[in-house]
């Protein structure tokens, strides 16, 4: 029952962010230089042809009653045309969403396949060559831009070994999962060596603690003292590391979906934001802070699951 | 301090070296390339590394290695300040929102949401359009985003923590709320910022190839690591020494760092 | 309210199904994209039939890819590149121009008649034409088309302004008169704005359908179009040509990387891959199983110097950054050598370039002298935005910052967002601007219009404005209206002298289309306009 009220006084908090969301996003969007109908009939356009336009996109109605009408759209989740697209925007946002969200679950799984294990060992054998091996590794998949990595990744298995699609998007769903692979795994390295090495760093930490020899001495396995102690300690800042990631990436990592020529969401609000496609930019950012504050509040239920001491108040 | 560094491992004393190399390059770039590194020379361009031009030319005919050089003084400034003022601010933030919780942490919580929900591209963009690019709009980007990682991970740790006899103990004995947080709170959550921190510094310096991407890089012609990458782009299948060169340099440096940080932490740590 | 959501939620739904496309059976199946969201039309690729075509070695498919993906399809309500090079595939005007952007050839209409007094033009009509969806072009349709042409409120109203009337005049003709002769008008009939559209349809859909699909004679038909993604065209059964188109379908796809675009083209993944980078093409050239064409284009690389600066007014400054401008320099570091380098703000592709213009020189003492005498020995500071992401361009501000840094003048590199850049320069509110143009027109009044005649685009922005502007203006609107060829091109040829004199431009290099195709493809064009011809591809077997 009081899980259940905090999550209603949760969402019931959501209403004021969004607001101020929606006012920033709209306001935010007029403040920036370059008009909308000027860029959408380009260098050649008559004064009145760009007032024309102007009047059609309706960006000559007094800004409030637009912020009025943006509003509105918030609560019917409709948010009209696409200025420069004309499609609607909902069907856009759903249309590249799919790509975006795949591309960030498989990236996120690859993420922690790779660093649990990896910086488990790397936090047990610390002292070890291999510790600082892994360490070393994870420090150099952070210290190279993801452009980089994608662009060799692709080289060797997609050109040379010809073992994966050289990006795009395919047709059917096993065409689609093949080429999100590279893409995910590069992503996956970057998320996976923050997450590898906060794994590394706080396995150390614990098996210093004091209460880990006392385990040992009172002969608990070693398998018992690892769930029970580093586990526990681990997994909230990995999770918060994870939902952190996850949502970066899923405002659309231009970068990978540039290079491994997948038509997402930082695709479309790339070119959105160059077009100032206010309508685009405006309702992007608002479904996707829906997509955040929902990911965050899960977060935190997350939390006291994962460690009862932590209470949700 | 003769404490911390005693005992070290040999390759403690080899990142150690070569960060200082690192450092003086940034402090006196004159000493190691008498090469200018914006000077173009339009007879040597897209040159292989030679022993004219060690890390050899771009295709206007710079010297990599003097860009390399030069580029450190920028990428240790990035690096450092530009994850420092988020890094204190995110965790005084965090660990303000976990220990108070309640209508305090409620309200920082939801401010950091509205910073979360903004991509940082939209975020990136409205600042080179209003403000313009250049360094110091560069230091606003990262500021502006870089603080909300160390909020969430530090407040996260903080409910843990607090919920501990030691913290329910030092309350009845009446200290006041501050020497609570900082003197028996932070010590014990701020691993995780620690750790966030030293990948941060390699995200930080990334930031400039990422941004130069976006157009809010570092005003050209000064050279900068990311930014060198990011121009190496085109040639990486014919030159590829314009972005190896500062590739490497980065992961070294940034492989440095940590074996520093580490080597330092577990002293202090075994100390305290 | 309810409705909305749950129209949201069945988005959401069907997206999701598109994802997972009809999968399960293991067997190549339509992946139905043709209904997902934003797509052109509701038809949707009947793979299965496809795939048995293909089998039997009848169905051909070529995938060109692009960096940006198309916006608006309504002929006459774009100007954007991404449209307009790809307008003709679908739809054609009464005639058209040649490949190689020197003559004016035959489209809709087979034959024409101009009377004596260059008044009255007689188009005959291609007897038994049809648009891609069966109806016969009808003398109605081709009136209905060029006056939309001429009246619709966007980037091109009043090019069509010489048309005094237009009427049926029997047997399949088509009896247009002009207010006065014009040198331009049959190029202006070859625009992609001209095409020739059916009435009904257009009057069915409207500009917003248009815009999504537009009807024609040409070659392909949209059939599919996901936004940000790939346009797929299908041949047009009904098309005039015999034998002509060769391929059955072209699918052009966005890679907005270049690297990535060309990887693609290696795989085999893509057949052409356009939008090359000059510094990829030497190592293109020698790689096997590829051809790199450089087109002709009319293409013109530009700095654009705002004539109302304080320094930039006078002309010995404009005059002296010329002189230290290295264009060498710039077309063999930026170009790799591959553009060619620019006396004229014309291009040679444009039928009245002047050949034989003075070339300047770099010349620093002179230059110094220039900048001295005009009263600025010490020089000064220039500001030049560059729209993010252009490196071509970033590295063309990084050269010049070097070279007029030798006469003093101090060029800062501003790098902003594209779209602020643009408005600044359009509003006149900057220093020097770099740039490029492609002519949209065989006939060169265009182009010599907007940087010559103020009222036209304040001399495509530079506000230049002064007695030799006037001289220009006056010399491109006699050029513009002269029948006589000698005499237009002495006209234009002057103009041209004007404007290289008073330098309220410096042209860098002209830069060629630079599209790679595999050696399985042949017989792709793009004229100096920029304009894919893919009706005569083919492919190699």
């Amino acid at each position: 029952m009081e899980e259940l009220t905090y999550i209603v006084k949760r969402i019931l908090q959501m209403i004021p962010v969004l607001l101020i969301i929606t006012f920033i996003i709209f306001f935010g969007m007029r403040l920036i230089p370059g008009d909308p109908a000027l860029l959408l009939v380009g260098n050649r356009a008559s004064d009145e042809v760009i007032a024309a336009t102007r009047a059609r996109l309706g960006l000559d109605e007094p800004l409030f009653t637009q912020y009025l009408l943006f509003l509105k759209q918030c609560l019917t989740f409709d948010f009209g045309e696409s200025m420069t697209l004309r499609a609607p925007v909902t069907e856009l946002f759903a249309q590249k969403a799919v790509i975006t969200v795949s591309l960030t679950l498989m990236t996120i799984v690859f993420a922690i396949l790779i660093s649990f294990p990896l910086g488990y060992a790397a936090g047990v054998k610390h002292d070890s060559k291999i510790g600082s091996f892994i360490d070393s590794l994870s420090l150099t998949f952070v210290s190279v831009p993801e452009f980089l990595v994608g662009l060799v990744i692709m080289l060797i298995f997609a050109l040379r070994l010809k073992w994966f699609p050289v990006g795009g998007w395919g047709d059917t769903l096993g065409e689609r999962l093949h080429a999100l692979i590279l893409p995910a795994f590069t992503g996956a390295l970057g998320t996976a060596a923050l997450v590898l090495r906060n794994i590394r760093g706080n396995v150390i930490q614990v098996l210093d603690k004091d209460y880990v020899d006392f385990a040992y001495s009172k002969g608990l396995s070693p398998w018992k003292i690892r769930t029970r102690y580093i586990f526990k300690n681990v997994l909230i800042s990995t999770v918060t590391l994870l939902a952190m990631r996850m949502t970066y990436m899923l405002a659309g990592s231009i970068v990978i979906e540039s290079v491994f020529a997948l038509p997402g969401i930082g695709q479309m609000m790339l070119n959105a934001i160059l077009a100032r496609d206010y309508s685009i930019v405006q309702a992007t950012v608002y479904l996707f802070s829906i997509i955040v504050l929902l990911m965050n509040l899960l977060t935190d239920i997350a939390y006291s699951l994962l460690d009862p001491r932590v209470k949700l108040n | 301090m003769r404490d911390i560094l005693k005992k070290q491992p040999p390759i403690f004393w080899a990142a150690v070296i070569f960060l200082l190399l690192v450092l003086a390059m940034a402090l006196a770039p004159g000493l190691f390339t008498s090469y200018d590194p914006i000077a173009q020379d339009m007879k040597s361009l897209l040159q292989k590394p030679s022993s004219a031009h060690w890390f050899g030319t771009d295709n206007l005919g710079r010297d990599i290695f003097a860009r390399v050089v030069y580029g450190a003084r920028l990428d240790l400034a990035i690096g450092f300040f530009a994850m420092l003022v988020p890094a204190v601010f995110g965790t005084v933030v965090g660990l303000t929102a976990g220990y108070y919780g309640k209508s305090i942490d409620a309200v920082i919580m939801r401010i950091l949401d509205i910073f979360t929900a903004f991509p940082l591209m939209v975020l990136v963009i409205a600042i080179v359009a209003i403000l313009g690019s250049g360094i110091r709009n560069l230091f606003i980007a990262i500021w502006l985003v870089g603080w909300r990682e160390y909020a969430k991970l530090v407040r996260s740790e903080v409910l843990v923590a607090k919920s501990s006899e030691y913290i329910s103990a030092a309350r009845t004995l009446g200290y006041s709320n501050a020497r609570i947080m900082f003197r028996h709170i932070l010590p014990n959550v701020v691993n995780s910022a620690f750790i966030y921190a030293i990948s941060d510094i390699m995200l930080c310096m990334l930031m400039g190839a990422s941004l130069s991407f976006l157009g809010l890089g570092v005003p050209t012609p000064t050279p900068e690591w990311g930014a060198i990458i990011s121009e190496g782009k085109s040639f990486l299948t014919t030159s590829w020494w314009i972005a190896a060169f500062p590739g490497l340099m980065l992961a070294l440096t940034g492989i440095s760092i940590s074996l520093v940080g580490e080597g330092i932490s577990k002293r202090l740590q075994k100390n305290g | 309210m309810k409705k909305s959501y749950g129209k949201l939620l069945a988005v959401m739904a069907a997206a999701v199904l598109a994802m997972t496309g009809c999968s399960g059976s293991g067997t190549e199946e339509s992946s139905g994209s043709g209904e997902q969201a934003g797509s052109a039309q509701a038809g949707s690729t009947d793979a299965a039939e496809e795939t048995e075509a293909a089998a039997d070695g009848e169905r051909t498919v070529v995938t060109i890819a692009r960096d940006f993906d198309s916006t608006n399809l309504d002929p006459v309500m774009t100007a954007n590149n991404v449209d307009i090079w790809v307008l003709n595939m679908m739809v054609e005007g009464l005639v058209t121009s040649s490949d190689d952007g020197q003559e004016i050839i035959p489209a809709v209409a087979d034959t024409w008649e101009v009377s004596e007094d260059g008044l009255t033009y007689t188009f005959h009509i291609r007897d038994g034409i049809k648009f891609s969806n069966g109806e016969d072009v009808t003398i109605e349709d081709c009136i209905y088309s060029i006056d939309r042409a001429k009246t619709a409120d966007g980037p091109w109203i009043g090019m069509l302004d010489m048309i005094d009337t237009m009427e049926d005049g029997g047997d399949n003709n088509l009896v247009i008169t002009l207010t006065e002769p014009s040198p331009a008008f049959l190029s202006t009939l070859a625009m992609f704005s001209s095409s020739i559209m059916p009435k009904d349809y257009c009057e069915e859909v409207g500009t917003e359908g248009l815009a999504e699909n537009p009807i024609g004679t040409g070659p392909y038909v949209l059939q599919e179009w996901n936004r940000g993604e790939r346009m797929v065209f299908v041949k047009n059964e009904y098309y005039w040509e015999e034998g002509s188109p060769k391929v059955d379908e072209i699918d052009m796809v966005v890679v907005a990387d270049d690297s990535t675009r060309i990887m693609q083209l290696q795989s085999g993944q893509i057949d052409v891959a356009t939008m090359i980078p000059y510094s990829r093409v030497d190592e293109l050239q020698n790689m096997g199983g590829l051809t790199v064409n450089l087109f002709d284009s009319t293409d013109v690389r530009f700095i654009v110097l705002n004539c109302q600066n304080e320094y930039l007014s006078n002309k010995s400054v404009r005059q002296a950054l010329n002189l230290a401008t290295d264009k060498e320099a710039i077309n063999s570091a930026v170009y790799f050598g591959h553009g060619q380098i620019a006396q004229s703000f014309l291009a040679p592709a444009m039928p009245h370039y002047k050949e034989d213009l003075p070339a300047v020189s770099v010349d620093v003492e002179a230059a110094k002298q220039l900048l001295a005498d005009a009263g600025y020995p010490d020089g000064f500071d220039l500001t030049v935005e560059v729209g993010s992401g252009d490196s071509t361009i970033l590295q063309t501000a990084t050269m010049l910052q070097e070279q007029w840094g030798e006469i003093g003048v101090n060029l800062n590199i501003q790098q902003i967002d594209i779209a602020t850049a643009r408005q600044n320069w359009q509003a006149g509110e900057y220093d020097v601007f770099l740039s490029n143009m492609t002519s949209d027109m065989t006939d060169t009044s265009e182009v010599a219009g907007l940087w010559c005649i103020s009222e036209q685009a304040n001399c495509w922005r530079s506000y230049w404005d002064d007695a030799d502007q006037d001289q220009a203006e006056e010399l491109c609107r006699l050029g513009n209206s002269e029948m006589d060829e000698e005499l237009r091109m002495d006209y234009y040829g002057q103009m041209q002298e004007v404007v290289a004199d008073a330098v309220p431009v410096i042209p860098l290099v002209y830069a060629p289309f630079a599209v790679v195709t595999s050696d399985r493809v042949t017989g792709l064009a793009q004229t100096p306009l920029g304009i894919y011809n893919v009706k005569n591809m083919e492919i190699a077997e």
